[in-house]
């Protein structure tokens, strides 16, 4: 009898369950006034750059410098700064948790720590792709103003960048999801969030080694920029994008494992 | 109904629980007492599987608590200070829970009214006091009406008006048939309520057994004679029809108290070799681990027994 209910549970009635999970994690999501300022912020941020960055290259390129870039690009260039925003919301929607002790009460709702996983990464890579294709579509428009004739940009630059922004910052917020369950503790979780997007390619650029060079362009926020940008070297955007899926399958991976071993 | 089996903890070198097996019966409020320390959190955390078990396991209805589908509409647990994240409403917290488990959303603001925290549905949680932390705690057992509940140390905090609703609650809840599993570090918080209790100190089982037989077992005293005319006494004692156990060279009287021994032998010129007075083992037992902070309980009990 309840051999039978566990079979069926584990087939038909998964989706329904996860879908019940990851509407309760949007509820919580919501409901906490730090998360989306983080998110307000952080959209905020890139199209007030966006803006900025296209004034500078109008400013550069009526002084002759060769500053052109498609408007969508400087909006997605901004993501160097912006993306903490999405990643310290990302963090602490996981760390708050435990440093509030609901941890215990979501694990009595969801007690499969697999499914409670996937509600969390499902929400948190929903909302960062929406940030990601928000942000690049509003604030490529003052950008393009503020540019000019230097930020002409095509139809498709613009979906490349929004698809881009969007991908990117899902696969973040997996990542900062994994790091969060691994250190479950904000500061510990968004320090090394830090470190892996900002920290760490600039540390690498100080080491005057080809290698190192070569190991920096697999860091996340460097595989974003060739996704983004459509490069064809070192990698083009389909290698940068698996890139990416191995940092946030990784992290995650190693999130899930601490979950699922250690007490809550 | 939940079902303890060798349930064990070690936290690296030390042993939380050890061994402990029990049943916790439908339609009976069971309390699960014990001094601060001895395990009772950890055990409970081990029924919701938020602790795995070093060895053993803990049942919910037949099966390992993470195999319940929806486990709100058939557990509800309080687990002490745990109750919501600061920055939430009780409705958001409520309404989330609710959401995970496809429990009605109308529940909410019913569970909300059920706990006296109607009003405040919409404040902040950062902002309660530990009575208010706990009622809402409390909601949160409550909001898929479920078959068990599991309530950690659920008075603390409470005022006697809330202390006096808690009592009702768990008592109703367990006529109607339900699984009321309700923990404490106080004998005086849970006597009047649970049917059955389980003792605990250091991880272990002291005693399993309805409540009045074991507040008999605490305040009784056994009183132990020596004497080179025992059986002399023993015959006097038993026309008085008390109850004794006969040892080869002792008896131990129960229920009668010392003064009428000692006058009963002088008044037959019985001699006397010893004359002492024992309390029962269990009390004992639990008063060496909680240091006499069960004491006024039982000595309360005693007096109300006497009268």
């Amino acid at each position: 009898m309840s051999t039978l209910q566990i079979k069926e549970s584990a087939s038909g009635y998964l989706g329904a369950e996860l879908l019940a999970a990851a509407r309760a994690e949007a509820a919580k999501f919501f409901g906490l006034r730090s998360l989306l300022w983080l998110y307000a912020l952080g959209i905020a941020l890139s199209i007030a750059l966006g803006w900025l960055l296209g004034a500078s290259a109008k400013a550069s390129g009526d002084n002759g410098f060769d500053a052109a870039m498609p408007a969508p690009l400087m909006v997605f260039a901004t993501l160097q700064f912006g993306q903490l925003f999405f990643a310290a919301a990302a963090a602490l929607h996981i760390t708050s948790e435990y440093s509030s002790g609901t941890i215990t009460t979501s694990l009595q709702a969801v007690p499969r720590r697999g499914l409670l996983l996937a509600a969390k990464a499902l929400l948190l890579s929903g909302l960062g792709f929406a940030a990601g294709v928000a942000l690049i579509g509003v604030g490529t428009i003052p950008a393009a103003l503020s540019a000019g004739p230097y930020g002409t940009f095509t139809f498709s630059d613009l979906v490349s960048a929004c698809l881009g922004a969007g991908t990117y910052l899902a696969l973040l917020s997996l990542m900062v999801l994994g790091l969060g369950l691994l250190c479950r503790n904000s500061a510990g979780a968004i320090v090394s969030a830090i470190m892996l997007v900002i920290g760490l390619p600039q540390i690498l650029q100080l080491i005057p080694f080809q290698w190192v060079q070569t190991v920096a362009d697999y860091l996340p926020s460097n595989a974003a920029t060739f996704m983004a940008t459509g490069a064809t070297e070192p990698y083009g955007p389909a290698a940068a994008l698996l890139v990416l899926a191995g940092w946030a399958v990784a992290l995650l991976g190693a999130g899930y494992v601490s979950l699922k071993l250690r007490d809550a | 109904m939940i079902a303890l089996e060798a349930l064990s903890k070690d936290f690296g070198a030390t042993r939380a629980v050890n061994a402990l097996t029990a049943t916790i019966e439908r339609g009976q409020v069971t309390g699960f007492l014990g001094p601060n320390g001895a395990g009772k959190s950890t055990t409970m955390r081990m029924i919701l599987g938020l602790d795995a078990p070093s060895s053993g396991r803990a049942l919910v209805n037949s099966v390992p608590y993470a195999q319940l589908r929806y486990p709100l509409q058939v557990l509800g647990a309080h687990i002490c200070g745990t109750a919501g994240h600061p920055g939430h409403t009780p409705r958001t917290f409520l309404a989330s829970l609710a959401q995970s488990n496809r429990i009605p959303a109308t529940r909410v603001d019913e569970v909300l009214a059920d706990v006296g925290l109607q009003s405040v549905g919409a404040q902040r949680i950062g902002g309660f006091s530990l009575g208010m932390r706990q009622r809402l705690g409390i909601a949160a057992a409550l909001l898929g009406d479920p078959e068990i509940l599991v309530l950690d140390e659920p008075m603390n905090g409470l005022d006697a008006e809330g202390i006096v609703w808690i009592r009702q609650l768990l008592r109703a809840r367990a006529d109607r048939g339900g699984t009321v599993f309700v923990s404490s570090h106080l004998m005086s918080e849970v006597q009047q309520v649970a049917d059955q209790l389980i003792l605990i100190g250091r991880g272990e089982l002291i005693a399993q057994a309805p409540t009045r037989e074991l507040i008999r077992q605490f305040t009784q005293q056994v009183i132990t004679v020596r004497s080179p005319q025992l059986a002399a006494l023993a015959g006097l004692l038993q026309q008085q029809g008390i109850e004794l156990n006969t040892a080869e060279d002792r008896l131990e009287v129960i229920g009668l108290p010392l003064e009428n021994i000692g006058a009963l032998a002088f008044a037959h010129g019985i001699e006397l070799h010893e004359l002492s007075v024992a309390h029962g083992s269990l009390e004992n037992a639990y008063n060496q681990l909680t240091h006499g902070m069960v004491e006024y309980s039982a000595e309360s009990a005693r007096g109300a027994g006497s009268k």
